[in-house]
């Protein structure tokens, strides 16, 4: 059976007319990207809420017949397979939403039926199954990375219920960390297919930061050598992340890196006894203060490693703009009225003179 | 690690793509990698901790510390990120990256400072929102003085926060003043931004302020939202549907003539939620409801797709 998906040629063709907006007309005029129609990253998340959007008017229709989840699931999972085998469609956003909600609706049909069992995680890991297969299919690197936590959660649920207690957080905070170690190897390897880079990188990036989740949440009822074991994994993750993201010249331990500095904030503050708003002074002071000296060291160089831009901006300027709104004053509350003497106004029936 | 340099070298290109394609080769084999998001993202979140712990420690400290010595102390701060800003300028260069957050950090500072001022001292009295005003007036001087977009982004929302304050003063629920509503209100607001960015009309995208962009960028946000309040009120539904849908012609039209796909993104989305909405408020009946966003929600899909296909070919 021929799975209907880009090659691996028309695959990086794809993602080079993307990556690079001044030669996106002429990697496009060669026609090595195959049939396929892809979007940038900004309609590609409309094009998400679209699919989800539809997901919903769509469970709306059924909501009258019975088993809706199964019928509405393979309809969707039919509809995206279309778009993607018979329109070429891929990474558009409106295919992924369609299929992974497809995907997800079906297993939770499948899970209704056989409810008795009472085992959640096995639940839980057919979902993440599902949301991988999906991710898989559609050379989706998101999709991927959540089927990858959806996985952690049905390890920590494999003695416990969610929210129920009993939970094995130590176990799933060693498995993403296990994974994270995996994928941060795999990385170095040189791969064809920019999606299974991509796929390994979701994996650098969020599986120690939720590694970090799970065992706060282990050490939550708070003895200092859990909290301080944990803090030690965080520390060992960030400086191995800077040094491998350095060395190799990639962007996804360094990201990983950022969130790992949050991480680490938040495992400190068990250990400092400053109020929190100087810590998050502190903490911002100092976070500014490294950004502006690594700027200032790596500005000239424009050999090797740098802090100018080298990419074309693709959409970053306008998020600033956006984010920096988004830190803009909120009004406070209206000041209490002054108090009306010699009966008030109207509610005074007019003892004051003033109606 | 993949390596996309073979396909770029194989490209046949002359003139600007060449110097392009180079550039983009340099990349690919890592010979120079830059670290500038991964520290635009270490500033932002290192401005926003800063201003978090700032709102904090002025409700925490408000009683040991006093008034008057936290005023002073956010002030001084404050200005001590223009002052970093002000010798970048009197040397007459480019802020560089940091000093550009610096100068956000200021003047989210002085915001801080100004609220702060006016909550507890209550300097406009009654008229308490237009602080609001002022720091949109002395965000939008400091903006153009320092030619920094993020700040220009400050003051617009100081403004809209103005504009929308204003409703605290009782009218909107008062008999008959639904026209000084959000709806209206966001609509004046997108007029006014839409004005302002009218003086850089003859600017050069390209070695300008950029301030065009942002003025539109709000413009355009701030027209889409004003005419979908307009939509959620019974009163001035049809006018709210037909605003949108006149704004999402013109900003699709925009966005074919300029190239610029976030305005045909913002025209499908925003139409298409309004949309929903008014089929929501019209047929109550959830089936129908549905079906009919449903054959929306396709229409809008089509339509994306052929816009994007439009913008394409009107690229190549």
């Amino acid at each position: 059976m021929i799975i209907a998906r880009p090659t691996v040629k028309e695959e990086r063709w794809l993602v080079l007319a993307l990556r690079y907006p001044a030669l996106r007309a002429v990697v496009e005029q060669c026609g090595n990207g195959g049939p396929w129609k892809t979007t940038t990253w900004l309609a590609r998340c409309l094009g998400f809420l679209l699919g989800l959007l539809a997901t919903g008017m769509f469970a709306g229709m059924l909501a009258a017949f019975p088993s809706p989840w199964l019928f509405g699931g393979i309809v969707m999972c039919g509809v995206a397979e279309w778009l993607v085998a018979q329109r070429r469609v891929i990474h558009s956003g409106v295919e992924e939403a369609v299929y992974l909600c497809g995907a997800i609706a079906v297993v939770v049909q499948i899970l209704l039926w056989n409810r008795s069992g009472g085992h959640e995680e096995i639940g839980v890991a057919l979902v993440a199954a599902a949301m991988l297969l999906v991710g898989w299919r559609l050379l989706n690197p998101y999709i991927t990375t959540l089927a990858a936590a959806t996985f952690s959660l049905a390890v920590a649920m494999s003695s416990g219920h969610l929210l129920g207690g009993g939970m094995r957080e130590m176990e799933a905070g060693y498995f993403c960390a296990a994974l994270a170690v995996a994928a941060l190897i795999a990385s170095g390897w040189a791969w064809q297919r920019p999606s299974t880079d991509r796929m390994l990188d979701g994996l650098v990036v969020v599986m120690p930061w939720l590694a970090y989740v799970w065992l706060a949440a282990w050490s939550w009822s708070y003895t200092a050598s859990r909290a301080q074991a944990a803090l030690a994994i965080v520390l060992g993750f960030l400086l191995v992340y800077v040094v491998v993201g350095i060395r190799r010249r990639s962007h996804a331990p360094l990201i990983g890196a950022l969130g790992l500095l949050v991480c680490t904030a938040w495992a400190l503050r068990h250990f400092v006894i400053w109020p929190l708003h100087w810590q998050l002074i502190a903490a911002g002071a100092v976070l500014m203060i490294a950004a502006i000296v690594v700027d200032r060291l790596l500005r000239p160089r424009l050999e090797d490693i740098t802090s100018r831009p080298l990419e074309e901006a693709s959409g970053m300027d306008l998020l600033q703009v956006a984010a920096a709104a988004h830190l803009a004053p909120r009004p406070g509350d209206a000041p209490p009225a002054a108090v009306q003497g010699e009966g008030g106004g109207f509610g005074g029936g007019g003892a004051s003179g003033r109606f | 690690m993949h390596d996309l340099s073979p396909e770029l070298e194989s490209l046949t290109v002359e003139g600007v793509p060449a110097q392009a394609r180079e550039a983009a080769v340099r990349l690919e084999r890592r010979a120079v990698f830059s670290v500038h998001r991964e520290l635009v993202v270490m500033l932002y979140a290192g401005v926003a901790t800063v201003v978090a712990g700032v709102g904090l420690l002025v409700k925490a400290n408000l009683d040991r510390i006093g008034p008057l010595a936290l005023l002073s102390g956010i002030l001084l701060a404050s200005l001590l990120c223009y002052a970093v800003a002000l010798r970048a300028r009197g040397k007459g260069r480019e802020r560089r990256l940091g000093e550009d957050y610096v100068l956000l950090l200021g003047a989210l500072l002085f915001s801080a400072a100004l609220g702060y001022a006016e909550v507890k001292f209550h300097l406009l009295g009654a008229a308490w929102s237009r602080h609001l005003l002022l720091l949109a007036a002395w965000h939008l001087g400091t903006a153009y003085f320092f030619r920094s977009r993020m700040v220009l982004s400050v003051a617009l929302t100081a403004f809209a926060t103005w504009m929308g304050a204003e409703l605290q003063f009782g009218a909107l629920f008062e008999y008959g003043n639904r026209w000084l509503g959000a709806g209206p209100r966001a609509l004046f607001c997108a007029v006014a931004f839409y004005a302002g960015s009218r003086l850089h009309v003859m600017e050069d995208p390209k070695t300008g302020s950029g301030f065009r962009d942002v003025y539109r960028q709000f413009a355009i946000n701030f027209g889409f939202w004003g005419a979908l309040a307009l939509g959620a009120d019974g009163s001035t539904r049809w006018i709210g549907a037909l605003t949108l849908l006149g704004l999402a012609f013109a900003s699709g039209r925009v966005g074919l003539a300029e190239r610029r796909e976030s305005y045909l993104v913002y025209a499908v989305g925003y139409s298409t939620i309004g949309l929903i909405w008014l089929e929501a408020l019209l047929f109550r009946d959830i089936g129908l409801t549905s079906t009919l966003g449903l054959m929306t929600v396709i229409g809008a899909v089509v339509l994306l797709f052929s816009l994007r296909a439009r913008l394409k070919a009107s690229t190549a």
